[in-house]
């Protein structure tokens, strides 16, 4: 065994894991709050980095401000998406969130067709400006995934400041918790959706943005993301977001040396079996608690 | 009853007729469309409506019945119409497994979950095992359906074969829901705890339902194959799933006519929105998620309703008035 292509794929495993982590952060907090599942996530990241793609080659922009129209852009499209697809049948008597199920997958599918119609079927790269490298031992680190990493770190430190620190993340835990109960004490639920879907969005976007480097952006991306941000979800807890930051790094990782070990063709099939043998045996997640 | 033998014999004439009336081969070929996707999305309408659970992954049976069916033609030489047996006993099989595994602990969104990412595993595994089932381009030369030395070979056989198909689909399921199981698995549906307590065991039952729906979407991806002549992973693709989705939500979920009615719609929709490729499925999806938020119960339900009212109005039209 070669100890230097093993680091090397720790180090992809832990760059697409930090990714695994931004993605499943804004499916868990969906689940969480609003106890949907949003089947349209995966077409959030997709629109986070053909969006940062379209700045950057159609309008130009550097890549800093280009960065943070995206997110803005794609925290608009969650608000939207909540709007036209979340809260009228949420708000509906009966099985509200089956029907939100169906909805974010037609929205799904519009968003992948929209954007096979707006950028094509091909590929795209990204010129992105971190291009340096380093290497350390053989195993060649890019400043791309020095950048994810730290993106991710502060994100979720901030994610983590948020939800703990100010009122609004108050406003979304006590929903998360008894939605009915925080209705009584005067909490307005809607809003919290709406914060919910602005955040979960924005993290989707950040997901989007650093994922170009790591795998190919087209308008197809979102599905298989969303596969992985669901086994991810489903292994960490629905709705725990300390879990799905352990099992993101776990499963970026799993996932890279599966790759290099014993086959790349089946290194998702590996992943999402353990997303079924998780949901067969302990359905609420290796991460509950209690 | 009279009216009821009526209104089935108008139906099945029109059905016989059609192919009559639309003369060109591409005209019937989309005739013979709907009657695969009606059987089809009458299949996954058995756990939908039917049993009230859902799957994410029936898409995977439709092409797990075409490669049984085709499979067993290229290597065995055996006659197309056994193979549509053999891809309903592999399905049911594969099926029963999947079901009882599944549907013993899991409901709802977990189910949900479940099934997408079995159906997107199938999906991996047909695309990548390239030597059995040909990778992304295929197997080509599959035989057409033969029938004692009859071979279904025009647009206009292959429709009527899969009409007697449908028919025969349609008469199974109307039979299997007046049933002692159809009746157990209703009672399941209703209030599961209750139905638990007189004794109707939920697995067994669920994993009945979900075996013969995942048997006969096998049959209807082996109908597809062996008219198409060529087998390919694609048929694992998700978009089978939306297209069963759309079949059942725009006709009217739990129902046999609603299915049928989707079907009919999705395919002469989807070919006129033939000019691009991208926007029709885009606006495929806009349509399901109109009738997602508006009309969830669908087509055939609110025309039904529709008919009611307006058979009420016309029947007593003064006493609106006329009542204090």
């Amino acid at each position: 065994m070669e100890w230097t292509i093993f680091g090397q794929q720790l180090w992809f495993g832990l760059e697409r894991g930090a990714v695994y982590v931004l993605f499943a952060m804004g499916l868990t907090l969906c689940f969480g709050v609003m106890g949907i599942v949003n089947f349209a996530h995966g077409e959030l990241v997709m629109l986070g980095a053909m969006g940062v793609y379209s700045l950057m080659t159609f309008a130009g922009l550097p890549f800093f401000p280009a960065v943070v129209l995206c997110i803005l852009g794609v925290a608009v499209v969650g608000i939207i998406l909540n709007r036209i697809a979340i809260q009228p049948l949420l708000l509906k008597e009966g099985q509200g969130a089956w029907s939100v199920l169906l909805s974010t997958l037609a929205i799904s599918w519009i968003l992948i067709h929209g954007g096979y119609a707006i950028w094509g079927p091909n590929t795209q790269i990204l010129d992105f400006p971190f291009k340096q490298g380093l290497n350390l031992g053989g195993v060649s680190i890019k400043a791309t995934g020095i950048a994810l990493l730290v993106a991710a770190v502060i994100a979720v430190t901030a994610l983590y400041f948020f939800l703990f620190k100010t009122k609004i993340g108050k406003i979304m835990r006590a929903t998360s918790q008894n939605s009915i109960g925080a209705k009584l004490v005067g909490i307005n639920v809607n809003m919290a959706y709406y914060y919910t879907m602005v955040v979960a969005a924005a993290l989707a976007a950040i997901a989007g943005i650093f994922l170009m480097p790591v795998v190919v952006a087209y308008a197809g991306m979102g599905q298989g993301i969303l596969v992985m941000g669901f086994a991810v979800v489903i292994v960490g807890g629905m709705g725990n977001v300390t879990g799905c930051v352990y099992v993101g790094l776990l499963m970026g990782l799993l996932e890279a040396l599966f790759g290099q070990y014993v086959s790349p063709l089946y290194r998702s099939v590996f992943i999402y079996g353990i997303m079924i043998l998780v949901l067969l045996i302990k359905p609420e997640g290796l991460f509950a608690r209690r | 009853m009279k009216s009821n033998i009526l209104k089935y014999g108008i139906i099945l004439a029109i059905a016989i007729i059609a192919p009559l009336v639309l003369t060109s081969d591409y005209h019937r070929y989309l005739l013979f469309l709907c009657c695969v996707f009606a059987i089809l999305a009458l299949s996954a309408d058995i756990i939908f409506g039917g049993m009230g659970q859902n799957t994410f992954g029936h898409q995977a049976f439709f092409g797990i019945g075409a490669y049984a069916s085709a499979k067993l033609a290229l290597s065995l030489g055996m006659t197309p119409l056994l193979g549509f047996v053999a891809a309903f006993v592999v399905c049911s099989v594969v099926g029963a497994f999947i079901g009882y595994v599944c549907l013993r602990r899991l409901r709802g969104m977990y189910l949900a979950i479940t099934t997408f990412g079995l159906g997107a595993i199938l999906f991996l595994i047909a695309r990548n095992w390239y030597q059995f089932t040909g990778g992304l381009t295929g197997i080509a030369g599959l035989p057409v359906p033969r029938l004692f030395g009859f071979e279904f070979h025009s647009e206009f056989s292959q429709y009527y074969l899969a009409l007697a198909l449908l028919l025969l689909t349609i008469y199974l399921i109307r039979r299997l829901w007046r049933s002692r199981v159809g009746r157990a698995v209703i009672s399941l549906r209703e209030d599961e705890p209750v139905a638990m307590s007189i004794g109707i065991s939920p697995t067994f039952y669920y994993t009945l339902m979900f075996a013969l729906g995942c048997g006969i979407a096998g049959v209807s991806g082996a109908l597809y194959v062996h008219s198409l002549t060529v087998v390919n992973p694609m048929l694992f693709h998700f978009q089978y799933m939306l297209i069963i989705l759309i079949a059942m939500f725009v006709g009217g979920m739990g129902t046999l006519a609603g299915p049928v009615l989707g079907a009919i719609v999705y395919v002469w929709v989807s070919e006129w929105l033939r000019f691009s490729e991208a926007l029709r499925f885009m606006i495929l999806g806009i349509i399901l998620l109109i009738f997602i938020i508006f009309m969830p119960r669908g087509i055939y339900p609110s025309l039904v309703s529709l008919w009611g009212r307006l058979a009420n109005w016309i029947r007593r039209p003064r006493l609106r008035g006329e009542l204090p």
